[in-house]
């Protein structure tokens, strides 16, 4: 029996299933559900911009009674009409799954007929956004992807969840730049520079590198039909250390990289967040100098932030509150030389935890503006729900631990 | 507390059309020849249905508990509510699906009130309890005894219409039902009916309160106190019918406060229709008469789509009409019979081209192309997909047509659209996401009439 929750900040496997297939340019998305399953994935993005006009059976009383595997046949088929792409995934909501419609056949059915089409389930009573996102990447990876030459330096990129983590593209954006950096050759799968080359590409890969628990089966996956390595990072480093640390086990996995190249490009990364810290300084001090803070933060941002905070900045945690859920066999790697990290989702558990703190300075999702408000300190936003529109500037790389130090001076000194 | 009635599809009780293509005077004979035919789509596109419709309403509502009953999923249209806004969801897995979650449904409420203490807690129903028939009303009714507010049962389900607009009337219902019994009657107070609170709102309220009267806004932004006063109105009115009709109804049934039929107070000239008509209804003095429409010849006969809520879109024809322009088509989500009078206003309806869209960006976007007009006015996803199709658009929402102000600023929107599309903006060009062979069909290719 599942627990229920205050104020979830994630919505459920189809919506995570439905973000992440939207974020591949070439595949479209078809909802198996009542209409209003899809709407329900946009409303809970805001200004996101996932877009609402995905392909639906708009299942209505009758299939439900009857049965609504006829009425996804003629939608497979007319998508195809309507709508550009190269793949159609049929992603299964609640009531397509309660009444047990023969998705697979559908979806078969349209195999046989020379369509590409991958069915999935990803009814909401499955898990939450996350785990969609999870399904939906191992079933990409296991019954799209076929085998291919290796190409030198191709690195898969995997783990921030597209539309769910609020800083998803920047986030990759900023790892294919790293990457690139190092002489590598990043491959994204989601966003404007990924597509459905990019994922057929995985298959290719020297190497995956998986930044959150969530692509953790994905990397799996690829490492077992294809013999592709990976590396697990405790989520996305955040600032010049961690970025720097992450690129050196990048290289030392990666085949024929200029070592020397590689490190020069390290070391600029790190010679250019210390210019900027380093004008900082008298400001951060008049700022009140080392803070106790918490944090509220799904796992791809929630270690990343706070070793930043701590050892780039010699601030001291006083709550660790990952919010994703993320699975057990996964939770050691998380917490490397973290103190006590506790793991919610539920917003009343959650402000109960960081209102207790005493922190000086709080990060995490809108929903933590009125416990900020109760401790009066500063709040920001770096999680879904955000009103904080994030197109370019993530937390994570070198980059974003900058990011990171303009939103909390300039959040300071508004305080 | 007496009980609210359940009332039924949109489709069912006013005889809904979700789906048509066609004029308006064509439709408008199948509505008044008895139940229209029942058409559906053999392609469609997501869209609104009656829970998030239903969760819209009731987030609005200060100081109210939700529990949404079903999968994590279908509490998005809460996510982005006022912080401190107390809500749940009781987040059903495989197994709750199938043995039921009564059990879970009474801890999440006791939770709720334990926690946030609301004044009354409204339990939304979804697609899988609907599918799999917990026991809300006896859950709801227990707790009510035990927690000594008022639990209510909201009974949406996803898929019994095709009009979103139904889930307005099921959480009217319920939010009716939290009007207590009031006796007496005072004749300095009014219901203002509203789902959608803001500056054009708060504006026409205080023509009305210019009246002497006491405006009692429900339920957009109401807390206990306004449910609590609602029974003792004169009489009620609606800034627009076809959203509040459910609401008016109830209000009426239960508590007799009686409702006075008026059209949207949109533009100077429909605001003061709208303040002289309740002058006259609760015998006041007129307000002064102030001429503070826009008189210009802005549209110079250019050719104009509306896509917009039905009863916004045809108050807003008005508009477009005084502004010089032409109505070449109105685009709404659902046609029922509280409009046909709307559509019979209209001069042309002969030749006025009417699409029943659904949310159906598909359909608008080709039908755009067919008509192509200079101009769209529409809601903010209207507008995105008219800028797709290199059509000048401007986007508004009902709050800010209201009043006077609604006036001026459709005016200066369309202004500055218009200057746009000579200035050859390219926001939105090359990422239409359709195949050509889509956009060369009709648009209702894919419509069918349904088999009874």
């Amino acid at each position: 029996m599942a627990a229920h929750l205050m104020r979830p900040r994630a919505g459920c496997a189809l919506h995570g299933a439905l973000y992440a297939a939207t974020a591949i340019d070439g595949v479209t998305p078809l909802v198996h559900a009542t209409p209003g399953c899809g709407v329900q994935a946009g409303l809970w993005q805001g200004v996101g911009g996932c877009g609402a006009s995905w392909p639906t059976s708009n299942l209505s009383e009758k299939h439900i009674v009857f049965g609504g595997a006829s009425r996804l046949r003629e939608q497979i088929k007319n998508t195809r009409g309507v709508v550009s792409s190269e793949i159609t995934v049929v992603l299964t909501g609640c009531p397509a799954e309660m009444i047990g419609d023969d998705v697979e056949a559908m979806a078969q059915e349209a195999r046989d007929a020379g369509d590409e089409v991958l069915d999935l389930a990803t009814a909401g009573f499955r898990g939450s956004a996350y785990h969609g996102y999870q399904s939906f990447l191992q079933a990409a990876v296991e019954r799209t992807v076929a085998p291919g030459v290796t190409r030198a330096g191709l690195v898969n990129i995997l783990g921030p969840v597209p539309h769910q983590d609020a800083t998803w593209l920047a986030e990759i954006e900023e790892l294919s730049r790293l990457i690139a950096g190092v002489g590598l050759i990043p491959n994204p799968i989601f966003g404007p520079f990924g597509g459905l080359s990019s994922l057929r590409a995985t298959a290719q890969a020297e190497l995956s590198v998986s930044l959150s628990p969530w692509s953790g089966a994905a990397v799996r996956a690829l490492d077992d039909r294809f013999g592709i390595p990976w590396i697990e990072s405790a989520g996305l480093p955040v600032g010049a250390a961690a970025t720097g640390a992450l690129l050196e086990r990048i290289v030392a996995a990666a085949g024929e990289v200029d070592d020397a190249a590689a490190r020069l490009f390290i070391d600029r990364e790190r010679q250019r967040e210390a210019y900027f810290i380093d004008r900082l300084l008298e400001t951060l001090y008049r700022q009140g100098g080392a803070r106790s803070f918490a944090v509220a933060l799904p796992s791809l941002h929630a270690g990343g932030i706070v070793r930043f905070l701590s050892r780039t900045l010699g601030w001291s945690p006083a709550a660790i509150v990952v919010t994703d859920n993320p699975p057990a066999e996964h939770r050691s790697t998380l917490e490397d030389e973290l103190p006590l990290v506790h793991y919610s989702e539920d917003d009343d558990e959650i402000a109960a935890l960081i209102g207790s703190s005493g922190a000086e300075i709080v990060f995490g999702s809108s929903l933590e503006r009125a416990v900020a408000d109760r401790l009066a300190v500063p709040l920001i936003e770096c999680a879904a729900p955000t009103r904080r529109l994030s197109l370019t500037s993530g937390f994570g790389g070198s980059r974003g631990g900058l990011t990171l130090l303009e939103a909390i001076v300039t959040a300071s000194d508004q305080a | 507390m007496e009980k609210a009635l359940q009332p039924p599809t949109r489709e069912r009780r006013l005889n809904g059309v979700s789906a048509y293509l066609g004029d308006v005077a064509s439709l408008i004979a199948e509505l008044e020849a008895g139940p229209p035919a029942s058409r559906i789509r053999t392609f469609s596109q997501v869209a609104s249905d009656d829970v998030s419709i239903a969760l819209r309403v009731l987030a609005d509502v200060e100081g109210l508990g939700i529990v949404v009953h079903g999968a994590r999923g279908c509490a998005g249209a809460l996510v982005r509510s006022r912080p401190g806004r107390p809500w749940a969801v009781t987040n059903l897995d495989q197994r709750d699906t199938i043995l039921g979650a009564d059990g879970n449904l009474a801890r999440t409420l006791r939770r709720l009130y334990q926690r946030h203490h609301p004044w009354g807690i409204v339990v939304v129903a979804t697609p899988v309890v609907a599918i799999n028939n917990d026991d809300i009303q006896a859950v709801a009714q227990e707790l009510s005894d035990e927690l000594g507010i008022p639990v209510v049962e909201l009974r949406t389900d996803g898929f019994r219409s095709r009009i979103g607009a139904t889930g307005y009337d099921i959480a009217s219902a319920a939010l009716a039902s939290l009007v207590p019994p009031q006796h007496g009657r005072r004749r300095d107070l009014i219901n203002l009916l509203a789902f959608e609170r803001g500056p054009g709102l708060t504006a026409v309220a205080q023509q009305l309160a210019g009246l002497g009267l006491e405006v009692n806004l429900v339920p957009a932004g109401a807390g206990q106190e306004a449910f609590a006063k609602a029974a003792q109105a004169v009489l009620s009115v609606a800034v627009f019918q076809d959203e509040s009709d459910v609401l008016r109804r109830e209000l009426d049934r239960l508590h007799r406060v009686p409702f006075l039929h008026l059209r949207p107070p949109i533009g100077a000239l429909g605001a003061r229709r709208f303040v002289e008509a309740v002058a006259e209804a609760t015998e006041r003095p007129l307000p002064i008469r102030i001429d503070d429409r826009v008189s210009a010849d802005l549209l110079e006969e250019r050719r104009v789509v509306i896509a917009l809520p039905p009863s916004q879109a045809l108050a807003v024809v008005e508009l477009v009409v005084q502004f010089g322009g032409r109505i070449a088509g109105i685009s709404v989500d659902w046609i029922d019979s509280l409009h046909v009078e709307g559509l019979k206003a209209l001069t042309n309806a002969a030749t006025v081209a009417l699409h029943v869209g659904a949310g159906q960006a598909f359909e608008l976007v080709n039908w755009l192309g067919k008509i192509e007009p200079d101009l769209l006015i529409g809601t903010p996803a209207a507008a995105a997909t008219a800028a797709r199709a290199r059509i000048a658009a401007v986007a508004i929402e009902g709050d800010d047509l209201l009043g006077a102000a609604g006036e001026t600023k459709l005016a200066t929107r369309i202004g500055r659209a218009l200057a746009a599309r000579q200035n050859g903006f390219t926001a939105g060009l090359g990422t239409s996401a359709y195949r050509a062979g889509w956009l060369k069909r009709s648009p209702d290719w894919h419509i069918k009439r349904e088999v009874r």
